[in-house]
């Protein structure tokens, strides 16, 4: 069971012409989700069975649908291409570079004219048709992405990430989701109540989760089991995210695969890259990267994307032979047919894997092939095709528990942001406290405290505490989440002075755009 | 960031990330020296934090990365919009949380009249942090099973807590020393952090079923990335893991 996370954190800056962390959704588009609804499309072109689960964040699915943010992609597109003919008459003479950049250029060319002509800017409507086939089970996750054991005993917040990330969905996908991604695999005990208050049947959680629960997971992680109120919870397998994830031991890091880190934005003279990088001064990767990882030196290979493909389709081979392997030791040992889960950030692949979703095309037609030949093979199947053909699972509660480092909450709470909690979770409070004070209002106040109720979710995204962790782009995480609480703030106080500025609201309602139908009352106390 | 890179970069930025990397550089130094001494701390750097991080955390950064490292918009702190919040909220309260089955985070906030009434008490000699252990994770019935203290200062507002037991429920309180009177001044939510590994009880039923054994050790007992705050795998389970799930 393939589970793909796709999420990135609300970014949208009106106020400036460009801004640098908008290049987070462009990459994704460019590198990640146009080749993922490429190889759906050729999969089901080809009538190749198999299918998946794809998790879509509230927050990704509001950018991918803004109309600003739409046309900036085309216009950062229009760069790339300008900068791929250039690159193309500048290696012209290079036996080695023309290829690479000819490759990057066709690939940007095609990104415009895929995303303009023929998914008409609108990617979620195409991911939408691949969910009405069945090709995927989209579910969503909490709606800002925080993580969600910070928050347990805030439980109300939880309660409204989860309606308006339900709300959301639906809007987009045209129903409600069946299941849910906690960000981070972040799992808290008591969580899978607010699931079924909101119908979810099944959410994902790391394997510890479930291995470490008060009496044992009779089936390990090869089958889901079912909390003591029926929700299933699907426990992550270690090996085969080991096998994709892992930098060194992993896939991903094999020599002939394209080297994520050297970049023409560093690597070319500032006179010739200026006006393809932030500010024209602001070194930053171009997507334009012409070596193989070739091993431990800096004396990297050319990259050669026919040796690469050819190692995509052994990877893809070598994975699956390991499924069966292990789904032929476990399936003795227990009850049901195993279920081997294996969860990964949908961004890794093309972004920092540039040739990860050739390889999962080369997983389903691998598959398929087995399928046909009637081989005693895997089989991919959503949650949704599992849950319907098996049943009698264990009851058992899973135990607190993240994918993050050391299996908990270490990176999400530590020294450098600690200090974010104090403010979000008073303005949980406050913003309880503004229902129960405001709890039948119209217009300009109901405006006001519609926005207050998105800038609370906001402050709570898991992107903002981890980047600050991580060391960079640091006063970009930090300014965001002391903007959603002083945004929240002026509207508290100013509530409470009676005096609210149409202008000022206006101005945030326009930047934080996301979440257009929330309302305020789902803030009211339980 | 390549050693070309840094050459690239004015003396302004360049001080700056020998700052932040915690860099001495020595007085009258050559740019290439300040260059080469930056490069080595970078790279140590990049190494310490990659070690920091599992797998899926590294790949989880890659999403952010869009320059190496640090970018020169970090490194001269330019900061798009100044947003103002306050430190605190001048009120009595007191919030914990669980890092993991070892470490919880507290975080408080007295009101300023509650603070100055209590440091008036003529006995007052000091503010202390009470960890108390619960047999139960509700308040409204439990046994304290044991309890620890440690000294706060009256401006500290927040303290990381090394847990002495797992699988165990918690809740901490401020308290005002006034000679033999302990004033309490505030009291968290309980909370109740994992066992952090296989429960005896698991060890145990699994130890009667050489299948469940099995499906542990294939689950990957051993590849977790989680410690294991004192519950061993049983050494049986090990060899299984030897026998079943080490080959590749």
């Amino acid at each position: 069971m393939l589970v793909l996370h796709a999420h990135l954190p609300f970014v949208r800056h009106p106020e400036y012409e460009s801004f640098l962390e908008e290049m987070w959704l462009f990459e994704a588009i460019s590198e990640t989700y146009l080749p993922m609804l490429r190889m759906l499309d050729r999969l089901e072109g080809d009538d190749v069975s198999g299918s998946f689960c794809m998790s879509f964040s509230p927050t990704l699915v509001s950018m991918l649908n803004d109309d600003l943010l739409r046309q900036r992609y085309v216009q950062h597109l229009d760069r790339l291409i300008e900068l791929g003919t250039k690159e193309r008459e500048r290696t012209a003479s290079d036996p080695d570079f023309a290829p690479v950049a000819a490759m990057y250029l066709d690939l940007y060319t095609q990104c415009r004219s895929d995303f303009v002509e023929k998914y008409e800017q609108d990617l979620i409507a195409r991911f939408r048709h691949h969910t009405e086939t069945g090709r995927i089970q989209a579910i969503t996750t909490l709606a800002t992405h925080p993580f969600a054991p910070v928050y347990q005993n805030c439980e109300d917040t939880v309660r409204v990430q989860i309606q308006v990330a339900m709300h959301e969905h639906a809007a987009a996908f045209g129903s409600r989701p069946k299941g849910f991604w906690l960000p981070e695999c972040g799992y808290y005990p008591g969580i899978e109540r607010l699931f079924d208050e909101a119908g979810v049947h099944f959410f994902f959680v790391a394997a510890h989760g479930l291995l470490f629960g008060q009496e044992p997971a009779e089936a390990g992680v090869y089958a889901p089991v079912q909390c003591s109120n029926g929700v299933l919870a699907f426990g992550r397998d270690m090996a085969s995210a080991n096998a994709v994830w892992s930098e060194s031991e992993g896939y991903p890091g094999d020599p002939d695969y394209r080297e994520f880190y050297r970049d023409i934005g560093h690597d070319l003279p500032l006179e010739y890259i200026g006006p393809y990088i932030h500010l024209e001064t602001e070194r930053i990767n171009t997507g334009y990267k012409y070596y193989a990882i070739t091993g431990r030196t800096d004396q990297k290979r050319p990259y050669v994307a026919e040796r690469a493909r050819s190692k995509v389709l052994s990877h893809a081979e070598n994975f699956l032979f390991k499924q069966v392997r292990q789904c032929r030791v476990v399936s003795p040992l227990i009850d049901n047919v195993p279920v081997i889960v294996c969860p990964y950030d949908a961004e890794l692949f093309g972004h920092w894997w540039f040739e990860g979703v050739q390889w999962l095309e080369a997983l389903f037609r691998r598959a398929h092939q087995a399928a046909i030949a009637d081989e005693d093979w895997v089989e991919f199947l959503t949650p949704r095709q599992y849950a319907q053909t098996h049943n009698g699972f264990q009851v058992l509660d899973p135990v607190l528990s993240s994918w993050g480092n050391k299996g908990y909450g270490e990176v999400w709470l530590d020294g450098s942001n600690d200090w974010i909690y104090r403010h979000t979770h008073k303005a949980v409070e406050r913003m309880i406290d503004l229902v129960e004070r405001y709890p039948n209002e119209t217009g300009l106040k109901k405006r006001a405290l519609n926005q207050a109720a998105r800038e609370v979710l906001l402050s709570q995204a898991s992107d903002w505490p981890f980047i600050i962790r991580s060391g960079t782009t640091v006063s970009y995480a930090e300014s965001r989440v002391k903007e959603h609480i002083s945004n929240f703030t002026h509207i508290y106080d100013s509530l409470s002075g009676g005096m609210i500025s149409t202008e000022w609201l206006t101005k945030v309602e326009r930047r934080n755009n996301c979440f257009p139908d929330i309302d305020y009352r789902l803030f009211a106390r339980s | 960031m390549t050693r070309e890179r840094l050459a690239g970069l004015n003396e302004e930025l360049l001080h700056k990330l020998a700052d932040r990397l915690d860099v001495d550089i020595p007085e009258e130094s050559t740019p290439d020296e300040i260059i080469a001494l930056v490069s080595d701390a970078l790279e140590e750097a990049r190494e310490d934090h990659d070690e920091s991080n599992n797998n899926a955390m590294r790949v989880e950064e890659r999403k952010y990365q869009l320059a190496r490292f640090f970018s020169e918009k970090d490194l001269a702190s330019v900061s798009n919009e100044q947003h103002e919040i306050p430190d605190r909220y001048n009120e009595t309260r007191m919030h914990l949380m669980v890092r993991d089955p070892a470490w919880a985070f507290c975080y408080w906030d007295v009101r300023d009249e509650t603070l100055v009434d209590v440091t008036a008490d003529e006995e007052f000699s000091e503010l202390i942090l009470r960890i108390v252990e619960m047999d139960n994770p509700g308040f409204d019935d439990h046994t304290v099973v044991d309890s620890f203290e440690i000294p706060v200062r009256i401006d500290d507002k927040s303290r990381y807590i090394n847990l002495p037991r797992q699988d165990a429920s918690y809740y901490t309180e401020l308290i005002a020393l006034c000679g033999d009177r302990h004033v309490s001044i505030c009291r968290s939510n309980p909370v109740t952090v994992p066992s952090g590994g296989l429960p005896f009880a698991v060890t145990e039923a699994v130890a009667a079923d050489d299948r469940k054994d099995r499906v542990l050790a294939l689950s990957g007992l051993e590849h977790l990335g989680v410690p294991r705050f004192g519950s061993e795998i049983p050494g049986r389970i090990i060899s299984l893991i030897d026998r079943y799930a080490g080959s590749d």
